[in-house]
């Protein structure tokens, strides 16, 4: 869920921005070691950014007929890690500004922090929680990706509440509020990019996890990540 | 992405790129500084009429780009006014949950600022997106001192997503030649088929472009030209001139 271009305060925006280009410049360095050993990991990030921002373009048929799209953090977080996912998300967001006029140059720190930070952790989270545990595989993707959604929704939800407190009820007022007014399209949004995900897991699985292999990618094992 | 068709193709494809950027970012700030709603709808007529009169965009077709955002926005801002905890204008009452909505008076002014300074800076951006291919904002950028992999990678991006859009529209049409979209479990299923496909050729389509980098001397680092443009002084200034005025107004007007 993105804010609207000047949806945001100035010292809201520039505080959201300060924290997102430190949580963007940390996952550059992260990126930038790893490149040292593995030097075909720069074109694969780059093209996978590709691969992100054509997902954002895609309509998901939503339970409640809202227009809604995946996201692609969860998978994006489940496949390269939580780390590589602030730059990924930095220029996702950026491109959707600039590309379809949807999100904005003022808000792309909130939107950065919300999407590209605290959705992929939450995300990996709970995909390494949930093999601990052992859940099935089908189960561990959907939570990652879906929970991923949520936690992204709650931190918007949170943005926002912070910019707007409810004049009589402040801030926890204005936040049940808004995190009311978005269930309506971001609860049944989760709940179809869960789905969508295992989807999506299940068929590169069934039908190439070889040439995945042969990428660095290891779907059945434990893998490196960013 | 019509707006990247018309990012090449405008009457002002060939000012300088900072230029443009210059005064887009003016009317962020004027828009984001504003104090009363008036402003900043001041400033999207402001860009609106650039946009159309100077840089030669269809004004139907501006219409029709500026529309979503202004609806998504309009959804947003209802979400501002409405209020839980009691506002003057009672709307609902739900005993279920024992919450009334009602509209407070504070909530529709705070709402009304918003949609004021978000349609004014979302039209400053669109003013941007429609006069400058991304390919020069990302050189804007390099010369900003954004770092190198940043660019890098949006460079590569840029390519890609124009390769992977063809693609996803071909598998796309084909399967909705094949009833692949007639139910939700199927549309699904479909997706899913779309998206593994395009997630694996992009895959393999990196390790394809990384080998033919190696072949041409690859050293780790990508090099790009910036297609040259001169400063006008005119248009500096012009772009100055509003520029500061919109944002001392922003700083002067009171509500």
């Amino acid at each position: 869920m993105h804010i609207m271009e000047g949806f945001l305060p100035v010292a809201h925006a520039a505080a959201w921005g300060a924290v997102s280009t430190v949580c963007v410049g940390f996952g550059l360095r992260s990126i930038a070691n790893s490149i040292k050993t593995k030097p075909e990991l720069k074109m694969l990030l780059g093209v996978s950014t590709a691969f992100t921002f054509i997902l954002s373009a895609l309509k998901l048929p939503s339970l409640t007929g809202s227009c809604s799209h995946p996201t692609g953090t969860g998978l994006g977080a489940i496949l390269f890690g939580p780390l590589a996912m602030a730059p990924v998300a930095a220029i996702v967001l950026l491109f959707q500004a600039v590309l379809l006029a949807h999100g904005g140059l003022t808000t792309l720190g909130a939107n950065i922090f919300s999407m590209g930070v605290v959705g992929p952790l939450a995300g990996y989270g709970i995909y390494r929680l949930t093999r601990i545990i052992g859940l099935s595989t089908s189960l561990t993707i959907f939570l990652a990706a879906s929970l991923a959604d949520l936690a992204t929704y709650i931190t918007t939800a949170t943005q926002l509440a912070l910019a707007f407190p409810d004049p009589a009820g402040g801030f926890a007022a204005s936040l049940i509020k808004f995190l009311g007014i978005f269930a309506v399209t971001q609860i049944p949004l989760a709940i179809s990019e869960g789905l969508l995900t295992v989807l999506i897991y299940s068929f590169i699985q069934k039908h190439s996890s070889d040439e995945l292999t042969s990428l660095g990618f290891n779907m059945n094992a434990e893998e490196e990540r960013i | 992405m019509r707006i990247d068709t018309y990012a090449y193709s405008n009457r002002w494809r060939q000012v300088h790129p900072g230029e443009k950027g210059l005064f887009a970012l003016f009317g962020l700030t004027a828009s984001l500084l504003s104090k009363s709603p008036l402003l900043p709808f001041g400033i999207a007529a402001v860009m609106a009429a650039t946009t159309i009169l100077g840089a030669g965009i269809p004004w139907r077709e501006y219409l029709r780009l500026a529309l979503f955002p202004t609806l998504f926005l309009l959804w947003s801002c209802l979400a501002l006014a409405v209020s839980f905890s009691g506002g003057e204008f009672y709307l609902v009452n739900i005993p279920a949950l024992k919450a009334t909505i009602s509209l407070s008076r504070q909530g529709i002014g705070q709402a009304e600022l918003a949609l004021a300074r978000s349609l004014g800076a979302t039209l400053s951006l669109l003013f941007l997106a429609l006069t400058t291919p991304m390919t020069e904002i990302t050189g804007l950028l390099r010369s900003l001192g954004t770092p190198k992999l940043l660019i890098e990678l949006m460079t590569i991006a840029y390519r890609q997503i124009f390769v992977f859009l063809e693609i996803a529209g071909q598998i796309r049409a084909a399967q909705e030649a094949r009833l692949g979209y007639a139910s939700v479990r199927i549309a699904m299923k479909s997706l899913a088929g779309l998206t593994g496909n395009i997630l694996l050729r992009s895959l393999s389509r990196a390790r394809q472009n990384h080998h033919g980098l190696l072949a041409r001397g690859y050293d780790s680092e990508l090099l790009f030209l910036s297609p040259r443009h001169t400063w006008s002084l005119r248009n500096l200034i012009a772009a100055v001139t509003i520029g500061t005025t919109l944002n001392v107004l922003a700083l002067v007007i009171r509500p």
